[in-house]
């Protein structure tokens, strides 16, 4: 009988584990993927990921899932959106990328960023935001913006550092952000985005524009690596153009001091000629 | 003393260039020269790449790049080809399909360390000497 009891208590602990630890990996919104961006040169912020101009072609691209912390319907599954991450000396650039069948006339995505991997809430305080107005009617736009937070609070930055843009092809919507790294364009509401360090990136989805109180709100967050500009070794073809240069730039300069030579003594020349 | 006046010597009087003219010639020969000379140096800081910071910040960075090289190519093939002329000129010998090649090559191996400014420059260079061309013969 005191067997049973164990047994059943046991038994009744793990599940009670298992519902608890199930609940709070939802809650939790930790990152759920660690993105190391590849460099790559700049692409234009323009809502257009032209493929002819291989414009993304070194992203780290990823799919990750924007969910609702707050839905009840169990087939809410989210958005199932593609992430691209690539980066340069002075920027950051994130690509999002996600398809629904009816997007909200004030659709957004804004990137939160975190002052550190940490995702607690108060470590979140920089915003970039892509804010669509009257999407699909005759005077839509789009607008980047930059806020900072504090405890969760949007406010307006008053400098709009970095640069976003969107556009819709079909169903698919096309969002592009450029986000300042290493000191390069920002201000003390900016978070400084550093070489060799990692940050959490909160991915943000609503339909309204009042980041206050957000509608219809989709997260997800993703750790992203500042990586170092690499020092790559010469190849060897690079190493004999470079030669070449120094030897035809070397003959260039000799025979333009030869020329102003030339030019110098020219008076004399010209004596000799007239006699 | 002769009767008829020496033709010979008459011609070589008429071509020749006066003293005005002569210091004029000079002055843009020095001019240009140095001018050629400017265009070179910062041409040759471009085209090695010691100074590369248009370079690979983007689309808009990179035609800023391109159109800087291959201005200061073009500019400095032009003010050496003005310079060259004057000093063919003081010298009384028409500058030589030699000379115009190899200021020609000497341009166009600067572009050695990027294809868009080669194919540009070499657009630019003839069209340069097909101006000089017209110019020359409008003269004539």
């Amino acid at each position: 009988m005191k067997k049973h009891k164990v047994f059943i208590l046991t038994i009744t602990y793990i599940v009670f584990l298992f519902i608890i630890t199930s609940f709070l990996i939802i809650n939790a919104n930790a990152a759920v993927e660690d993105i190391e961006p590849d460099f790559g040169f700049a692409p234009e912020i323009d809502g257009d990921i032209e493929g002819s101009k291989k414009e993304w072609e070194n992203a780290t691209k990823e799919e990750i899932q924007l969910i609702s912390k707050t839905s009840t319907n169990p087939d809410d599954k989210g958005i199932f959106t593609d992430i691209w991450v690539m980066q340069n000396q002075s920027d950051l650039y994130i690509s999002i990328q996600f398809e629904l069948e009816n997007h909200a006339a004030n659709e957004f995505i804004a990137i939160i960023i975190s002052e550190d991997e940490t995702e607690s809430n108060s470590s979140f305080y920089d915003a970039k935001i892509v804010q669509w107005y009257n999407l699909g009617g005759p005077s839509e736009e789009h607008k980047y913006r930059d806020f900072y937070l504090i405890n969760g609070v949007f406010f307006r930055d008053s400098d709009d550092n970095g640069d976003g843009a969107a556009d819709l092809h079909g169903n698919k919507m096309i969002y592009e952000f450029r986000i300042p790294v290493n000191g390069s364009e920002e201000d003390d509401r900016d978070v400084d985005l550093e070489f060799g360090d990692s940050y959490a990136f909160k991915i943000v989805y609503g339909e309204n524009d009042n980041y206050n109180d957000i509608l219809n709100e989709k997260t997800s967050s993703v750790l992203i690596d500042i990586e170092y500009p690499k020092q790559e070794e010469m190849p060897l073809w690079k190493k004999v153009v470079f030669i070449l240069a120094i030897i035809a730039f070397g003959a260039i300069g000799g025979l333009y001091g030869l020329y102003i030579y030339k030019v110098l003594v020219i008076k004399q020349k010209i004596g000799r000629i007239k006699e | 003393m002769p009767k008829f006046k020496d033709k010979s010597k008459k011609t070589s009087k008429s071509k020749r260039i006066s003293d005005n003219d002569e210091s004029d010639i000079l002055k843009s020969l020095k001019n240009s020269a140095i001018l050629g000379g400017i265009f070179l140096t910062f041409s040759l800081f471009f085209n090695t790449e010691i100074i590369n910071y248009f370079m690979n910040r983007g689309i808009y960075w990179d035609i800023l790049d391109v159109s800087i090289k291959v201005s200061l190519i073009l500019l400095s093939f032009l003010f050496m080809m003005i310079s060259l002329g004057n000093y063919k000129e003081l010298t009384g010998k028409p500058v030589g399909l030699k000379e115009i090649l190899l200021l020609f090559g000497l341009s166009l191996v600067q572009t050695m360390k990027n294809l868009y400014v080669f194919i540009f420059t070499l657009i630019g260079l003839g069209l340069l000497l097909i101006y000089l061309y017209l110019i020359q013969e409008s003269k004539i």
